[in-house]
């Protein structure tokens, strides 16, 4: 590092403490101009020397806020390193596993939000309905989680839903950017936590209020005709297993049975489609344990 | 409308004639729609198990109207929500005439039911959600008095799409004969 830059970046006025990816150091941010950049997003350079490692797609903590770096420069006389950075001016959520746990250990992502709903309204009106229809470009970190949103992923941006319809990791190694296409927002989508996809259909369906003990039936709330299912009790063992329908016949036969469960195996006739079927089970302290289940199509 | 008669007594008014009766046939459908309530639950929720959940409420009923139920072709609110939605028309009302032949008494139009779902929500356990709205829709009006003379008779059927596809449906055109 040159002496003229060691003694500039000691003095100058703009230096300050960060957190460069989680890790605390000493960075000069310098304006990108007097005028603010049109008040477009406030752009800045981030100056540092050699020392420390910066590169694209890092994140800084600083003045209460995210930032994000968008470009490196090879700089061909090497006394020191210069970055730009954007202010991320979102954080985006989305559910990165199996397990249902959101990204960034349920932070979600800093991101960089540009609209482009250029010339046009962002809702499209055809002949019989009105539909959103604005357009997002959303920059990333490139990191595991960020690469796991494949085409078609829904995310929230805003408080509104959006499909990915384009993703680009090349033209800015370190920052992924992505194409979103405004889509209306679903049952499953959660508004409150702004994750699109959250909840699966299981948690959805509304609580079985009828059973006050701590028994439950554990098994398929819609098996579908032609097919076998097995019934469990949770919490209990079952001395006696019996099936409830409003129809004349019995939808399903009990197809063997024990104290740990039961094998239904539902009739293939799609006449029993729609129909309830309370699946019941005796405990051995004598309580009856029941679940309700609706039968589904075959296919 | 009243008139003076020859003995100095007000006529009675006029009774709805042909076209006049628009509000009232749109008004019976309505009706026969908010009492089944395997329709009210397509259209009030939104997830595969439709059926397994609570009846819709008579308050819930009539919050679909002008929310999912419409009475003319275009559904006002902008889609921002996966929904279903049911509008209506009333079209090509014209006198029962043809070659030869002339009404003095009849007119005959169609009743058009449009359904339209998001295409996200069309899947669900008892089957495709548009085929069981539409199976709903049929159940209630085919052969139902009260619209029209005699009983309405289904004369054409076909699909909608709308908006590249994001919402999906069938429009079912029902025959209305009545008294000019």
């Amino acid at each position: 590092m040159s002496r003229e830059f060691e003694r500039y970046f000691k003095n100058t006025l703009n230096r300050h403490e960060c957190l460069l990816n989680g890790e605390k150091v000493t960075l000069v941010f310098q304006d990108h101009s007097q005028s603010n950049n049109k008040d477009l997003s406030d752009d800045k350079y981030v100056i540092a020397p050699n020392s420390i490692p910066i590169k694209t797609g890092d994140y800084i903590e600083w003045s209460n806020s995210w930032w994000m770096i968008f470009t490196e420069e090879f700089k061909t006389i090497q006394t020191h390193q210069q970055a730009k950075m954007k202010e991320a001016n979102k954080i985006i959520k989305w559910i990165v596993d199996g397990d249902g746990n959101i990204s960034n250990g349920g932070k979600g992502w800093p991101a960089y939000a540009i609209s482009q709903t250029l010339y046009t309204m962002g809702v499209n009106v055809t002949t019989y309905i009105p539909v959103v229809d604005s357009k997002v470009m959303l920059f990333l970190q490139d990191n595991e989680e960020s690469r796991s949103i494949k085409m078609g992923r829904r995310l929230f941006v805003g408080g509104r839903v959006y499909e990915t319809q384009y993703i680009n990791s090349f033209s800015r190694p370190g920052v992924i950017s992505f194409l979103l296409d405004e889509v209306a927002i679903g049952p499953y989508d959660n508004i409150e936590l702004g994750i699109a996809d959250y909840y699966s259909e299981v948690e959805l369906k509304e609580e079985d209020k009828s059973s006050t003990s701590n028994y439950l039936i554990m098994g398929e709330l819609n098996p579908r005709i032609s097919r076998t299912y097995r019934y469990e009790p949770e919490g209990f063992s079952a001395t006696e297993w019996l099936l409830d329908h409003t129809s004349n016949e019995s939808p399903a036969h009990i197809n063997g049975f024990d104290e740990s469960g039961v094998q239904l195996k539902f009739k293939d006739d799609n006449r029993f489609v729609g129909e309830t079927v309370t699946v019941i089970a005796r405990a051995e302290d004598g309580t009856y344990v029941s679940k309700n289940i609706v039968v589904a199509l075959k296919f | 409308m009243a008139v003076q008669g020859s003995r100095g007594r007000k006529a009675r008014k006029a009774p709805n004639k042909g076209i006049m009766q628009f509000t009232k046939w749109k008004q019976a459908a309505i009706e026969k729609m908010l009492a089944d309530d395997e329709l009210m639950k397509l259209l009030t929720y939104t997830t595969k198990d439709w059926k397994s959940r609570s009846d819709v409420s008579e308050e819930a009923r009539y919050d679909l109207l002008d929310k999912n139920i419409f009475q003319y072709k275009f559904i006002d609110p902008i889609a921002d929500k996966q929904e279903s939605f049911v509008s209506m028309g009333l079209a090509y009302f014209a006198p029962q005439e043809g070659f030869r032949q002339f009404s003095d008494d009849y007119i005959m139009g169609y009743f058009y039911l449009y359904i339209l779902c998001s295409r996200h929500i069309r899947s669900t356990h008892q089957g495709d959600r548009a085929d069981l709205i539409a199976s709903r829709l049929y159940d209630i009006l085919q052969s139902s008095r009260g619209i029209g003379m005699g009983e309405l008779r289904m004369e054409t059927q076909g699909e909608i799409w709308a908006d590249n596809n994001s919402h999906g449906g069938y429009f079912l055109g029902f025959q209305v004969v009545d008294f000019k």
